[in-house]
């Protein structure tokens, strides 16, 4: 089989996140990233990864994690391979290597070279977990104990943490010598929370239920992956238990006497679920959120919840996730499909990844240089100066802290010389990507192209009055001011960070300016890290893919045609599913898509030609 | 239950006319005797065979109804009967029989199932259901008139009103297997329950009797009997089925 090669980067450092120094200005080991397929004309590649990998297993810098033969493909089998430094693993750094008749044909991932760090901890794991409740304010989320693991920072470093998931939703790293936090990654995928103006369709949905012997529970177990949709029967602080690990989410199942659904939140969110489920398994043989056919929860009717979101594990009432539907401010629930399916997708994504490597998907965060000076209606920052966040009653006190600036060389400076790093948190808009691209792919199945409620489009959120992103055109979405969502990697929100000092180490917080693609933004408030704006650069792709059309680049691209769409589909979800390493940016997804799309189709086909310019015109 | 007391007080009511006109009758010839009792037995052709559209519910269609065709298949029931005959004239007499036949019939079943998870999506399933009976019990009563008489053999024709219960079992649903995703279903059965009813008709028909002696004689007799039944459907409606058909019967008869 003739395989051509996509992206060869072995040995390239991605993101530059290698050559950047620490605060403390150690230089840290550089990272190496591979996104590597096969090819006659670039054998040589492969067969440096392939080395590669053979030389860090044989000293043991690589572990073996999982080894499965693929999904749809005969003969092919894909292992993921986590990094490890003296038995203690690098988080999130390890090669998935997909080989087909014993060849391999891909490799991607990242590895750190040169590791020279201290493996054994000075704190016991018993202290770190007493010092992780005490910075977090939290209790642990589970009673297993904390992890050991070497953490890459967002600046390139690397520390011996220990890590446990607490109670504020948050898997707490700190240091494993002096006990200082390094970093916390939220357990929650939220939608974004939006106002709307118009209720939900009132189309009939089918329920399908369990029932008791006294009346009927919105209990799916028609379906190989039961799924169970619980009420939330008022407010969301009623039902925070029903967060952890609790025997009493029974207790919140849905319930009907005559199996006539009055709770149109209930109904729809139950149906649409099973509709994502039939989605996943019918059209990518993907089972459940976990793939095994897990139970999957969720709870609905929460009319104090303006949001929608996915919490994954260990949090959720049986410890396995749970999604929350909640209601716009008019009090419409937020049930609609698409909706629901990019919810259940945040799961898949997560669990599709770590079934495979041991980790979800990790969110990796890069910067570009910008900029000396950043100037919005008048107002202006510049390197050197320092940006202050607004004190907040009872939790912050007023902060200021140095914008972030690099110098020539990639060190930090406070010159007013240097160059704005501009950050963007490419994991998570990856994440929302292929949420919103599920969600979309799960609407074309239950309803029919068109316009208007019930009809299937490439717009989020449209049936319930107000459409939040569109895969079609998101240059037509105005953000306000005239900020609309990005079409490529160049148009791309990014963030003007601060380094915030976390005892030895720095943090980035993102401040409310930054740039789209050349033209300046200032937001209203800071922190928001602008993954769901970022995600329609990967969305249009896929749409470009299907339905064809010119880029606003003036790129033109031939898609297979809405009939062919579950070719793109399959493509695209192969690559996340079964290729993709834990750390993930916009670029290596790209090559995990080409090269899903040659795996499924072939280099010469339409779909893989379709994929590949849909990917080419948005940058990556 | 009540058509059923209402046939069995017709029935008795029109023996007890049979055997006071046959003690009040002029007297006949004394060797052909007054009074024939036959009992005998043959087969049944059932003048029609129901068919129709019915809906049914399911506990996993989900608020949506499934329907079904029946094509029943009728045919031919084993056929019984026993009757008594008073001649009043010389060609001339009444009649009173009651017969019964039975049945095993079978059902065309083409079954349309709502998709569990889907509106608007059945599932067709296709299967023919047996042993499905069908009872019929009538009561015939008959003017004769005896067209040919001899030492050896009588032909008579002979017609009347007709009583005819039918009792039916009908297809009240259909069962099926399916398997996630539920795209196809499989026939598996059908659930029946037994309806009947009654209704008054006509017969018409001719037997010829082969005399062996002054008392016993053989004969065979050709009868069309057709009663409209209002049965009660399975999803609540009326069906009309045609009671009766075309019966053939061998008897063994006895005059005194």
């Amino acid at each position: 089989m003739r395989r051509i090669n996509i992206v060869v980067a072995l040995g390239a450092a991605l993101a530059m996140s290698g050559a950047v120094l620490s605060a403390q200005g150690t230089a840290v080991p550089a990272a190496r990233a591979f996104a590597v397929t096969s090819a006659p004309i670039n054998a040589p590649d492969l067969v440096d990864a392939d080395l590669t990998i053979d030389s860090m297993t044989r000293s043991g810098a690589l572990e073996l994690v999982s080894a499965n033969p693929d999904r749809q493909l005969p003969g092919h089998r894909h292992e993921y391979l986590r990094q490890v430094h003296r038995g203690v693993p690098v988080h999130g750094a390890g090669l998935a290597r997909q080989r087909q008749d014993g060849a391999t044909i891909s490799v991607f991932g990242t590895v750190y070279d040169e590791i020279d760090i201290d493996s054994v901890p000075t704190l016991s794991a018993e202290a770190a977990l007493d010092r992780i409740e005490a910075v977090a304010g939290a209790p642990p989320a589970t009673s297993e104990a904390p992890r050991l693991a070497i953490l890459p920072t967002e600046l390139g470093e690397l520390v011996l943490t220990w890590s446990a998931p607490m109670r504020d939703f948050h898997t707490w790293f700190i240091d494993a010598h002096s006990g200082q936090p390094v970093k916390r990654v939220e357990h929650l995928y939220t939608e974004s929370a939006v106002g709307f103006g118009r209720g939900i369709t009132g189309a009939p949905q089918k329920v399908s239920a369990w029932h008791t012997g006294v009346g009927y529970q919105a209990w799916d177990r028609l379906r190989p992956a039961e799924i169970v949709t619980m009420d939330g029967r008022g407010e969301l602080v009623d039902r925070v238990a029903l967060f952890f690990p609790t025997p009493a989410w029974l207790e919140a199942v849905a319930w009907d006497d005559d199996n006539e659904w009055a709770n149109a939140s209930i109904t729809d969110a139950h149906a649409h679920l099973g509709m994502t489920y039939d989605y996943l398994a019918q059209h990518q043989d993907w089972h459940g959120i976990d793939g095994e056919d897990g139970r999957i929860l969720a709870i609905a009717n929460l009319t104090g919840y303006y949001n929608a979101s996915y919490l994954r594990p260990p949090f959720g009432p049986q410890g396995s996730g749970l999604m929350s539907f909640g209601v716009s401010r008019d009090d419409v629930p937020l049930v609609t499909v698409d909706i629901v399916g990019h919810e259940l997708q945040h799961g898949v994504t997560n669990e599709a990844v770590r079934a495979r490597t041991g980790l979800p998907v990790i969110g990796r965060q890069t910067f570009a240089l910008g900029p000396s000076s950043l100037t919005v209606e008048g107002e202006t920052i510049r390197c050197g100066d320092y940006h202050t966040f607004p004190a907040i009653p009872l939790l912050r006190e007023e902060e200021k802290y140095a914008y972030m600036c690099l110098d020539e060389d990639f060190r930090t400076t406070t010159s007013r010389n240097g160059r704005f790093a501009m950050w963007m948190y490419e994991g998570g808009a990856l994440h929302e990507a292929y949420s919103d691209i599920i969600g979309t792919a799960v609407e074309f199945s239950v309803h029919p192209p068109g316009e208007g409620l019930l009809h299937a489009d490439y717009r989020v959120g449209e049936d319930i009055g107000r459409v939040i992103r569109r895969l079609d055109a998101p240059h037509s979405l105005d953000l306000g001011s005239g900020y609309t969502l990005p079409d490529s990697i160049n148009q791309a929100f990014r963030f003007v960070g601060v380094l915030v000092p976390i005892g030895r180490y720095t943090t980035i917080r993102y401040t409310r300016w930054g740039m789209r693609g050349n033209r300046p933004f200032r937001l209203s408030s800071d922190g928001y890290n602008g993954v769901h704006w970022n995600s329609t650069i990967l969305s249009h792709a896929f749409y470009l893919a299907i339905e064809g059309g010119t880029h606003s680049s003036g790129a033109t691209v031939t898609g297979v045609g809405g009939a062919n769409r579950h070719l793109v589909e399959q493509a695209f979800f192969r690559g996340l599913a079964d290729l993709a390493p834990p750390s993930i940016t916009f670029r290596i997804m790209g090559s995990l898509i080409r090269q899903s799309a040659i795996d499924l189709h072939g280099s010469g086909s339409a779909a893989f030609v379709a994929i590949h310019e849909a990917l080419t015109a948005v940058g990556l | 239950m009540e058509e059923l007391t209402r046939m069995k007080a017709t029935s008795w009511l029109a023996a007890a006319t049979l055997l006071v006109l046959a003690s009040s009758a002029p007297a006949l010839a004394e060797d052909e005797g007054r009074v024939t009792i036959s009992i005998g037995g043959g087969v049944l052709a059932t003048s029609s065979a129901p068919e129709g559209t019915f809906d049914f519910d399911h506990q996993l269609f989900g608020g949506e109804a499934g329907s079904f065709d029946a094509d029943y298949g009728g045919g031919e029931a084993s056929h019984y009967e026993a009757s008594i005959a008073v001649r009043l004239r010389e060609r001339f007499g009444l009649g009173l029989t009651w017969s019964t036949s039975v049945l095993d019939d079978d059902a065309d079943i083409v079954g349309r199932l709502p998709h569990p998870f889907l509106h608007e999506s059945h599932r067709t399933v296709e299967g023919t259901s047996g042993g499905l009976s069908r009872d019929e019990t009538a009561v015939h009563l008959s003017l004769r008139w005896r067209v040919r008489a001899g030492e050896k053999s009588d032909l008579t024709f002979f017609g009347g009103p007709s009583h005819i219960e039918l009792e039916y079992d009908l297809v009240t649903g259909v069962r099926f297997d399916q398997a996630y995703p539920f795209d196809r279903a499989s026939y598996a059965g059908v659930d029946a329950e037994t309806t009947s009813g009654d209704a008054v008709g006509f017969h018409i028909g001719a037997e010829i009797v082969r005399w062996l002696n002054e008392t016993v004689g053989l004969g065979f007799l050709v009868r069309f009997s057709e009663a409209s039944v209002d049965l009660n459907g399975p999803d609540g409606s009326t069906m009309a089925v045609d009671g009766g058909g075309l019966d053939a019967a061998l008897e063994l008869r006895f005059r005194f």
